[in-house]
């Protein structure tokens, strides 16, 4: 496990402040963020490449901070793959396991492993001049996970990739890494490649981590507005706390003549506080016109009127100025369900929106 | 079906019409090279070299194209021992101060090699310089001083070259070695030194053949004794100082002869990976 903190460094433009955080073992860890806010930077910190101006890195434990990157056990996986140009793809591999002088009987079984795991067999003798951006990251995760490394940086190993072919790596990695039980920390500006592989995000923003969590916390939880904006929550509405649930974990807000229930995932609320309240477009639901409400499900039922749809491929996007606010509710509507009941702008349209997927944040 | 026709170079296609913008460019290609095979046919010409064997085979001759050859050598080695060291910590690192080193590294290139001489020969001729040569080697009017002079003027062309070449080992191969296990000299070893090899092997050629035909510092320092300090370049200008045009240009061709050999052999080495 890999825990840092308060680091801080400063590298030219910009500078980070205290990042704090940990890895566990066996974790996928995913540090999302905006391209040029030091993802890279932080990173290279942890491999010893750049000097850390203030905190401290631990690995199992034990200060590494002051240590230079050959005394790390961690490897790294650079933006562009970076192979030897001068070394075919099997010394590119093996290129590690030579430097720190691993026995063969200690690297072999690994590297079969990793041959297989990743495809490349048929690479072994070629220069990686004349690999395909696929088949070079491919190679860089051999080279990389060869000497067994306690974690395994990867920093932004998919960018500039074929969609379809991101998404191949993409489902490689995570079934690399679950095979290998190894503990990858790895920068995104993707979110979508974030909530695919990540068993935890840090949601880094303008040097400042503002959330780490479960993966499924921060996509249906975020902390605050901007972690809301940069995960793309496309509803985030100003509300008001007007009783709090005996065990905390359900308030009721009211939204511009709206009593709704949301769930609370912050410790200290009380009434009357003024807060942001939450959720994903595919999280609104549609009330079927012909069918009636469910039992226990008449809380947080809104009405409106369809002011726009939007095809977007796989689901339709409408956009429904609420009755009682007059604000725009964002919902994605899956095709199947658009189909069947044909809605048109300026019709009348019902919605709710459940409890456990409408999240309070800090104001 | 899309017709599978090669798409046209502009800029490289024969067949296009001749336009006054590649006349413009082509028409200095062309003075230039008449130029100079007007200089070499014209002189050729008229003092034909029926005497370069015999020159060749003269003991003075011989001598000062070894001693060319060995001086050179000596020199480039140097200025390689040196110069790779000191161009891959310039490529590499910043520190305060590092924009007067780059500026002190131009002045060999800018300043006449004369004055480099000039200033070689004082200093070594001070209580100091001669201190230096009772207790270390003759250096004035010394073969050893040959070297001194043509190293002075050459180790900086060759620390220009090769920083050049280093800094286009782009840095991320670097961190990725570090981050496998390499220490900061392995990974230079194992990694920058391999990619930067015919870069750094295309500029110990050149700095060579600049050594070769160094005359300025050289004859400064070491002055222009026959089958003493006398290399190729010194011995051309005894040869003209004492009316012997034959001997001058018979040195002028053999030195034409041995740089142009060493050019071929550049490209050679350098692929088309490097053009110089």
């Amino acid at each position: 496990m890999i825990s840092l903190e308060g680091l801080g460094l400063k590298l030219g433009d910009f500078s980070l402040r205290d990042i704090s955080l940990h890895v566990e073992d066996g974790e996928y860890f995913i540090l999302l963020g905006p391209s040029g806010v030091g993802k890279t930077s932080l990173l290279e910190a942890v491999a010893g490449l750049v000097p850390v101006e203030r905190g401290r890195v631990l690995l199992d434990g034990a200060d590494v901070t002051r240590f230079p990157p050959e005394a790390r056990p961690i490897a790294y996986v650079p933006q562009d793959a970076s192979l030897f140009p001068h070394l075919n793809v099997t010394d590119n591999i093996l290129f590690g396991v030579r430097v720190r002088r691993f026995a063969e009987t200690r690297w072999r079984p690994l590297f079969d492993d990793l041959v297989d795991s990743l495809q490349i067999e048929n690479l072994l003798d070629r220069s990686p001049v004349n690999l395909s951006g696929g088949e070079r990251r491919r190679v860089s995760l051999a080279r990389a996970l060869i000497t067994s490394p306690k974690i395994l940086l990867l920093d932004e190993p998919f960018s500039g990739l074929d969609p379809p072919i991101r998404r191949e790596l993409q489902l490689m990695v995570k079934r690399l890494q679950k095979h290998l039980k190894g503990t990858f920390l790895h920068v995104t500006h993707d979110r979508e490649e974030a909530f695919i592989l990540g068993d935890v995000i840090a949601v880094m923003i303008d040097g400042k981590v503002e959330q780490i969590a479960r993966r499924n916390r921060v996509y249906f939880h975020p902390r605050n507005l901007k972690v809301a904006r940069f995960t793309g929550m496309e509803n985030v509405f100003e509300a008001e706390i007007v009783a709090v649930d005996g065990q905390a974990s359900c308030v009721t807000v009211q939204w511009l003549g709206n009593r709704l229930v949301a769930s609370a995932n912050q410790a200290a609320l009380a009434q009357g506080q003024r807060v942001l309240v939450g959720v994903r477009a595919e999280e609104v639901m549609l009330i079927k016109p012909d069918k009636p409400i469910r039992e226990g499900r008449e809380s947080n039922i809104l009405s409106g009127v369809v002011r726009e749809i939007l095809e977007k491929g796989a689901t339709h996007t409408f956009v429904i100025d609420e009755e009682r606010s007059g604000q725009p509710i964002v919902m994605e509507l899956p095709n199947f369900l658009y189909r069947r009941y044909k809605f048109h702008p300026g019709e009348p349209i019902r919605i709710r929106i459940s409890p456990d997927k409408f999240c309070v944040m800090e104001y | 079906m899309v017709s599978a026709r090669e798409p046209t170079n502009i800029l490289t296609s024969r067949r296009l019409a001749i336009t006054p913008s590649r006349t413009l460019f082509f028409l200095p290609v062309l003075v230039v090279v008449l130029f100079y095979a007007g200089v070499l046919f014209l002189t050729v010409l008229n003092y034909p070299p029926v005497r370069f064997f015999s020159i060749l085979a003269s003991p003075e001759v011989r001598e000062a194209i070894v001693l060319s050859l060995v001086t050179a050598t000596g020199a480039g080695i140097v200025a390689m021992v040196l110069g790779v060291p000191m161009a891959y910590f310039l490529a590499r690192r910043d520190f305060a101060g590092k924009i007067v080193v780059d500026a002190l590294l131009d002045v060999p290139v800018f300043i006449s090699p004369i004055a480099i001489g000039a200033l070689l020969l004082v200093a070594f001729s001070t209580a100091q310089g001669r201190w230096l040569q009772e207790h270390v080697g003759e250096i004035v009017f010394e073969v050893p001083g040959i070297i001194i002079a043509q190293a002075t003027i050459v180790t900086a062309l060759a620390v220009r070259l090769m920083k050049a070449t280093f800094e286009a080992v782009p840095l991320r191969y670097e961190k990725v070695a570090r981050s496998l296990g390499c220490t900061e000299w392995n990974a230079f070893w194992k990694v920058v030194l391999p990619l930067s090899k015919s870069g750094l092997m295309a500029s110990a050629i050149l700095v060579w053949a600049r050594a070769l035909g160094e005359f300025g510092a050289t004859v400064t320092l070491a002055g222009a004794t026959e089958r003493k300090t006398a290399t190729i370049p010194t011995s051309i200008y005894l040869s003209f100082a004492s009316a012997d045009v034959d001997r001058a240009l018979t040195l002028v061709l053999i030195l034409l002869l041995v740089a142009t050999a060493s050019l071929i052999g550049l490209r050679r080495v350098a692929g088309k990976t490097l053009e110089i």
